[in-house]
C-alpha cells in the first residue's frame, strides 16, 4: 500500500469517527434541551425522532457516498428542528444547537457543504417565526467567512502536498539522472491544473530549470524544455538579491534569443550548495500577495529538487573518484605491464652475453679472434642495459606512484567501522548473526583505517565468504589494546579436498616470511593482507573443524 | 644460405644475438636485413626472397603497420609458415587471438641463441 493511500485511509477513519462523535453530541445536546426546557410536542414523538435518528445512523453511518452524506444532513436538520420546534433559540444552549451542523462544517465535503449553509439560514428563518433580527444571522455569516477562508487554506495546502507527493513518487520510481527534467512536465502539468489556476492566483507555469550557484555564475543544469543557450541578464544584481531575500521576480533572463520578464527565481541552499530554480509564469501579476502565493507553493518543491539533485552530484562525485581511483591502479597495472615489456627486450644483450659464456669453451679456434670482439662489445652492451632496467624498474619500486599503497588512514569510532561491516553484511547475506562481546561503548573506541580501503577489504571478504561458505557469523571482542573482529563461516563442503585446501590458504595467508599467495588459491587475498598490513591492522586465517575464520586485530588509539 | 628478413625498431639490442648466431652456427652465411617500418620492406611480394620472416610486434612509430598489420598482410599473401614472431610482451597469444590471426611460433625475448638457431632450422 502506497504512503497516500495511507493517509487517505487514516483521513477516512478520521472522518466516521468525528462523524460518529458529532451525532453523539447532537443527541447530548438535544436530550439535555428536551430534558431541561418545556417542549410543545408529546413526549413520544421526540423519542420516536430520536430512535429513528439512532437507527438511521446504525445503519448508515459506514456508508460514504453523497446520497447517503446528503441523508445525514437532513436527519441532522431534522433533529434539530424536532427539539428545537417552538422554543427559544436565542437561548444560547439553543443557538449553540442550532449552529452545530456550521461549526462540524469542516468535516463536511463534497456536495453536501453547498446545501449546508441554506439550511442553517432557513431554519433560522423558520424557528425564529420568520425573524430577520441580523443578530441571529450574523454568526453564521461569520461562520461561513471563517469556513470558506479555511477551505482555501486547506486547498493551498493539499496543493501544495500533492506536488511534493509528484516528486516523491517519481524519484521513487525514476533513478536515472538523465530522465529528471521529466518530473518538471509532471510538476507544470499538475500546477496548471490547479483549481486556482486562472482566477485567484494566476497559477500558470510554461518553463522550469533549474541552475547551480558556482562562483557568482548561474549554470544551466536542466529544464522543461530544451535550451540551447541562456543569458541571466544582471547575473550579478539577481544573485546579490537571491541571496537576501531568497527570491526575485521578473528579473530578466534570454533564453535562446528571446528576452522573458515573466520569471521567478528561488534560491535553494543546502550544505553548502546553492541552487537556483527559475519559474516562467506567463500569466502572473507579481503583486505583493500573488508572490507569497507563489513561494508558498514553489519554495518546498525547490527545496526537495535541491536536495535530490545535491545528493545525486554528491553520488556523481563519490563515483568519479572511485573511477579516478580505478582509472589510476589501471594505469598502473599497464605500466607495469609496459615496464615488464621494455625489461624483456632489454635483457636481450644479457642474455647475448651469457650465451656466449656458455659458448666459448666449445668454439672453433678460427672464430676466437671474431668471438672476442663479439663479447667485447656485448658486454658493453649488457652494463649499459642493466643500468637502463634498474632506472625503470625504480618506477614499480616508487610507493608514491603505487595507487595501491595507502597513503592515508583516519582515526574514526568503532560505531563508525561496526557500521560500515553492517552495511557491507547486509549486501551478502540475508541473516545477521552478530556476537558483540565488547563492554565499552563503541562511541568511545577509536582506531584509524582508511574507509574507502576497508570496504574493499570487506567486500572482499565478505563475497568469499557468500562464495565459498555459509553460516556466516561476526564476532567483535576486545583486548586492552586491540578490538578483535572475527568474520567466521562454515565451508561449503565437508570433504578432505575442501579442508586442505582451505589449510593451504589459510598457511599462504599467514606465512610472514613468504606470504606473497598462489594466485589461483588467493581469491584476491593478496591485496587483502596488503591492504590491512599497510593500515597497521594484524590478519590472520583460521581453519578450524570445518570453519573458516578470519581474524582482524585492530588497535585501539 | 638462409636469408631472413627481420622486422624491428630496436635491432641494436638484437644484433649481437643475431652475430653470435652467424658466427657459431651459419659460419657468416646468415644473411639478414632489418626492417624498422612497414614501408621500408616495401611490396608484400617480397616475402618470397626470405627464408624467414622475423616480425617484432612494436615497429617504428613512423612504421605504417605494426607487426600484427604485417602479419595480417603475409596471411592475405600467402601462408605464414615462414613467419616466427619475436616479443617481449608476454600476452601475445592473446592478443593474437582477439585479433582472430594465426598463430606463428613465438620467440620471446630475450631470445636465447640456441632457441633463435632452433627456431630459423624449423
Amino acid at each position: 500500500m502506497r504512503n497516500e493511500d495511507n493517509i487517505s485511509l487514516a483521513d477516512q477513519l478520521s472522518r466516521k469517527a468525528f462523524s460518529l462523535v458529532y451525532r453523539v453530541i447532537i443527541l447530548g445536546v438535544g436530550t439535555l434541551i428536551l430534558l431541561s426546557q418545556e417542549n410543545a410536542l408529546f413526549p413520544y414523538v421526540y423519542v420516536i425522532g430520536i430512535v429513528l435518528y439512532i437507527l438511521l445512523f446504525r445503519f448508515i453511518i459506514l456508508r460514504d457516498n453523497w446520497h447517503i452524506s446528503l441523508l445525514r444532513l437532513l436527519a441532522d436538520f431534522s433533529l434539530i428542528y424536532l427539539v428545537l420546534f417552538d422554543k427559544d433559540i436565542e437561548i444560547i444552549l439553543n443557538y449553540f444547537f442550532l449552529l452545530l451542523p456550521v461549526i462540524n462544517a469542516p468535516n463536511h465535503s463534497g456536495k453536501k457543504s453547498h446545501l449546508l449553509y441554506p439550511l442553517s439560514l432557513g431554519m433560522i428563518y423558520l424557528l425564529s417565526e420568520r425573524s430577520l433580527n441580523e443578530t441571529l444571522y450574523l454568526p453564521i455569516f461569520i461562520m461561513i467567512g471563517v469556513n470558506k477562508f479555511r477551505d482555501f487554506r486547506n486547498n493551498l495546502l493539499e496543493q501544495r502536498q500533492s506536488l511534493i507527493q509528484i516528486l516523491i513518487r517519481f524519484f521513487s520510481e525514476n533513478h536515472d539522472f538523465r530522465g529528471f527534467h521529466k518530473v518538471y512536465d509532471l510538476l507544470i502539468a499538475r500546477i496548471n491544473n490547479n483549481k486556482y489556476s486562472g482566477h485567484l492566483i494566476n497559477l500558470e507555469v510554461d518553463l522550469i530549470a533549474c541552475f547551480v550557484l558556482k562562483n557568482d555564475k548561474l549554470l544551466l543544469i536542466n529544464s522543461s524544455k530544451f535550451i540551447r543557450s541562456y543569458k541571466v541578464q544582471k547575473e550579478l544584481g539577481l544573485i546579490k538579491k537571491l541571496r537576501e531575500s531568497g527570491y526575485e521576480t521578473n528579473s530578466p533572463i534570454t533564453l535562446v534569443s528571446q528576452n522573458f520578464t515573466d520569471t521567478l527565481f528561488i534560491r535553494s541552499s543546502l550544505e553548502g550548495s546553492e541552487f537556483v530554480f527559475l519559474f516562467r509564469l506567463p500569466a502572473s501579476s507579481f503583486g505583493a500577495i500573488n508572490s507569497k502565493l507563489l513561494l508558498f507553493f514553489f519554495r518546498p518543491i525547490c527545496g526537495y529538487l535541491h536536495m535530490v539533485l545535491h545528493y545525486h552530484m554528491e553520488q556523481r562525485k563519490n563515483i568519479d573518484s572511485t573511477i579516478e581511483r580505478v582509472r589510476k591502479q589501471q594505469n598502473y597495472v599497464l605500466k607495469s605491464m609496459n615496464v615488464m615489456h621494455f625489461v624483456r627486450n632489454k635483457l636481450s644483450p644479457i642474455k647475448t652475453y651469457l650465451n656466449l659464456g656458455q659458448i666459448k669453451p666449445q668454439l672453433e679456434k678460427e672464430k676466437e679472434e671474431e668471438f672476442q670482439i663479439l663479447t667485447e662489445r656485448s658486454r658493453t652492451k649488457a652494463q649499459r642495459q642493466l643500468s637502463n632496467i634498474t632506472k625503470r624498474a625504480d618506477f614499480i619500486l616508487e610507493k608514491s606512484d603505487n595507487p595501491f599503497i595507502i597513503s592515508t588512514v583516519q582515526k574514526r569510532l568503532l560505531n563508525h567501522l561496526f557500521s560500515q561491516i553492517r552495511f557491507n553484511w547486509s549486501s551478502f547475506f540475508d541473516t545477521q548473526d552478530f556476537d558483540i562481546v565488547i563492554t565499552e561503548e563503541f562511541s568511545e573506541i577509536n582506531i584509524s583505517y582508511n574507509v574507502e580501503v576497508m570496504d574493499i577489504v570487506l567486500v572482499d571478504l565478505l563475497r568469499n565468504m557468500q562464495k565459498y561458505g555459509s553460516n556466516p557469523k561476526l564476532t567483535f571482542i576486545e583486548d586492552p589494546k586491540d578490538i578483535i573482529i572475527f568474520l567466521n563461516n562454515k565451508l561449503n563442503s565437508t570433504t578432505a579436498k575442501t579442508y586442505n585446501k582451505a589449510k593451504q590458504i589459510s598457511s599462504s595467508y599467514n606465512s610472514e616470511d613468504n606470504w606473497e599467495i598462489n594466485k589461483r588459491t588467493s581469491h584476491g587475498l593478496i591485496l587483502v593482507k596488503s591492504y590491512l598490513k599497510q593500515m597497521n591492522i594484524q590478519s590472520e586465517i583460521i581453519v578450524k573443524n570445518s570453519y573458516f575464520i578470519f581474524k582482524m586485530i585492530i588497535p585501539k588509539i | 644460405m638462409p636469408k631472413i628478413a627481420i622486422f624491428e625498431n630496436e635491432f641494436e639490442l638484437l644484433k649481437d644475438t643475431f652475430d653470435l648466431a652467424n658466427l657459431v652456427y651459419y659460419n657468416g652465411d646468415l644473411e639478414f636485413n632489418v626492417f624498422q617500418t612497414s614501408q621500408e620492406f616495401g611490396d608484400i611480394d617480397k616475402i618470397d626472397e626470405y627464408d624467414k620472416i622475423l616480425l617484432d610486434i612494436d615497429l617504428a612509430p613512423t612504421s605504417e603497420k605494426d607487426g600484427f598489420g604485417i602479419l595480417k598482410e603475409i596471411s592475405s599473401y600467402s601462408n605464414i609458415e615462414k613467419v616466427i614472431i619475436i616479443t617481449g610482451d608476454s600476452n601475445i597469444e592473446t592478443k593474437l587471438d582477439s585479433k582472430g590471426l594465426s598463430k606463428p611460433p613465438i620467440l620471446k625475448k630475450p631470445i636465447d641463441v640456441s632457441d633463435l638457431v632452433q627456431y630459423l632450422q624449423l
